[in-house]
């Protein structure tokens, strides 16, 4: 765009002349002047040359310097009504398809949950040998050769019958002469007595306390304990759902809140837990600025923020080891996990970091802070939206 | 009934965002002239690419929830450079004095020639050097294409000032960049060696 001459032009250089020339702002009267000291000089006209070179140089740069077709997306989007997204979701959810699906998904589940409830549980026996380790000793100490006879203990006590080399508890003589007819003998039985802790076991809400215990003959007996640790292998499936809430949102002003279904903001997850790493599975809705670009059969392009994002994806979580000698940590157990996944638009990955309250022993409640990055393609480019969020949720396990 | 947009003034393009059946594409067209001209200048005076975007994003959104019918539009891009040129005040202040500032050369095209990329990270170096009244009324000028007296009215200043900002501004360019001049002896068109657009 040319300048008009500028009116009042006071004590004008030739230098002044130059830029006001290129710019197009230099009045018509002052051109004579400058083109005379163009001809005369040449070091004018080296500078001459040099202003044009830059202006050149800025004009070719400006041309190269456009608005990236995302963030052109997002600001054109903010423009447009409100999407029917929601109203198209609600039908969906209210339609007789998805909410017959829904039911026979949901008895499915709450059968094999109850069903798996009622069955007995491997997984409490972390509880009881905390119990013996911690439970008084009130028998004479333990002779140290007639202790260690780990080897010959099966693996997993709580198969029944055990067989284990009967250890003498009181290192009298008489014991001492039995243990030594037992070890030349084959495995013997354990008497409904020594089977106890193994029964115990099986129920956690009949774990054994430590002072009932000490009255056992056996309480001591460490080759039943360092068995007992090999032994615990907790495998466990946890069915989670939890509810999320932003926190932060870096296109937070382009979203406009949507209450639309039952389901949103909700994830969904299955996890197959080991010990302290479990393998999950998500699924989650949650409400995200998604850019995409329609274009008519005429041409013309004409950008639409989704705000529903469906999502599924898979990962892994660590616990923190359990902990019984800490009383905070045997109930709270810190979490982490990554999940790489996938959405109708593009790729996600979500972290995760958090604590689930094991409150009883086949619920716990998670709470967890969120963070995702989705990336979709728009146009040519990619682009990248990140969200943190806060959840709560229920873990059920069995 | 289906408008062209692109044969609408200013003026009614305004006023027709405060319209809902209007709003889309009228904005859209505001967008399509104007965008340009204000990236360049949230790009140039920011030196930073995720701020220039940001910048660049509030300046719309915010004038579009401005967009009010009782309000007469005559300087369109002026008014969208004011409201740049305040975003942008917003993300300066914020800043740390330690933020890196480079970039510029990031997403250059691959027509360029290396002089030419060399020359362009050089004016934005030497630009950085000036005072900041300066840099900006050479910016709206040099990569917005603004006349005098729109710069005018975005800096709120008198045109005599503006001019000489630039004026001065632009000599002292020259100073910071006579080095390279020397060096790639760009004295006249005739000795130029590639640096200058020919075309």
């Amino acid at each position: 765009m040319l300048n008009p001459p500028i009116a009042a032009m006071e004590q004008l250089t030739n230098r002044d002349r130059i830029d006001l020339f290129l710019d197009g702002a230099l009045p018509a009267e002052e051109r004579p002047a400058l083109f005379a000291a163009l001809a005369s000089s040449d070091e004018l006209q080296a500078e001459f040359y040099q202003a044009y070179t830059i202006r050149i140089a800025a004009l070719g740069q400006a041309q190269h310097l456009v608005p990236p077709p995302a963030l052109t997306a997002r600001i054109l989007a903010s423009a447009a009504p409100p999407q029917p997204v929601a109203s198209i979701a609600k039908s969906l959810w209210h339609s007789i398809a998805a909410r017959t699906t829904v039911a026979v998904v949901g008895a499915i589940v709450i059968g094999f949950v109850t069903g798996r409830l009622t069955a007995p549980l491997p997984v409490e026996q972390h509880s009881v040998q905390s119990a013996f380790r911690s439970a008084p000793i009130h028998s004479s100490p333990i002779p140290s050769a007639t202790v260690a006879a780990p080897q010959a203990a099966p693996r997993n006590w709580s198969h029944t019958p055990s067989r284990v080399p009967a250890a003498p508890v009181t290192g009298s003589p008489l014991d001492t002469a039995l243990h030594a007819d037992a070890s030349r003998a084959s495995p013997i039985t354990l008497s409904t007595a020594e089977q106890l802790p193994t029964l115990l076991a099986r129920h956690s809400m009949l774990a054994p306390r430590a002072p009932s215990i000490g009255s056992s003959p056996l309480r001591n007996t460490a080759p039943l304990f360092e068995t007992y640790t090999e032994a615990e292998q907790t495998n466990q499936f946890v069915f989670g759902i939890r509810r999320t809430s932003t926190v932060m949102l870096r296109q937070a002003q382009l979203v406009q809140p949507i209450a639309s279904t039952p389901l949103a903001n909700t994830i969904a997850s299955i996890e197959y837990r080991q010990r302290n790493v479990g393998i999950v599975i998500q699924a989650g809705q949650e409400q995200f600025p998604i850019f995409q670009v329609h274009q008519s059969p005429t041409g013309v392009q004409s950008y639409v923020l989704e705000q529903q994002l469906w999502w599924i994806g898979a990962g892994m979580r660590v616990y923190l080891p359990r902990s019984d000698d800490n009383l905070l940590l045997s109930s709270f157990r810190p979490v982490a996990g990554i999940l790489l996944g996938t959405s109708a638009y593009g790729v996600l990955g979500r972290a995760e970091i958090g604590i689930v309250w094991e409150l009883l022993p086949h619920v716990g409640v998670q709470c967890l802070l969120e963070g995702m990055v989705h990336s979709h393609g728009i146009g040519s480019q990619w682009e990248h939206a990140e969200k943190l969020s806060a959840s709560i949720g229920l873990a059920v396990r069995f | 009934m289906d408008r062209d947009y692109a044969l609408l003034g200013d003026g009614e393009l305004y006023s027709l965002l405060t319209q809902r059946q209007h709003r889309e594409r009228a904005f859209a067209e505001i967008y399509r002239r104007y965008s340009h001209r204000v990236f360049v200048y949230c790009r140039k005076i920011l030196q930073n690419t995720n701020d220039a975007e940001d910048a660049f994003q509030d300046t719309f959104l915010k004038f579009l929830d401005s967009a009010s019918a009782s309000r007469q539009m005559t300087n369109l891009p002026g008014y969208l450079l004011t409201i740049a040129r305040n975003c942008c005040m917003d993300i300066l202040n914020k800043r740390s004095p330690h933020v890196e500032l480079v970039e510029e050369l990031h997403g250059a095209s691959n027509d360029h020639t290396v002089e030419q990329d060399e020359l362009n990270h050089l004016i934005t170096m030497a630009l950085e050097l000036l005072p900041f009244h300066w840099r900006e009324a050479i910016v709206l000028q040099l990569y917005a294409d603004m006349s005098y007296q729109d710069i005018a009215h975005v800096l709120e200043v008198p045109v005599t000032t503006v001019r000489n900002w630039i004026c001065r501004g632009k000599q002292r360019l020259r100073e910071i960049l006579q080095p390279y001049f020397d060096e790639h002896d760009v004295e006249s068109p005739d000795s130029s060696n590639g640096t200058v657009d020919q075309s």
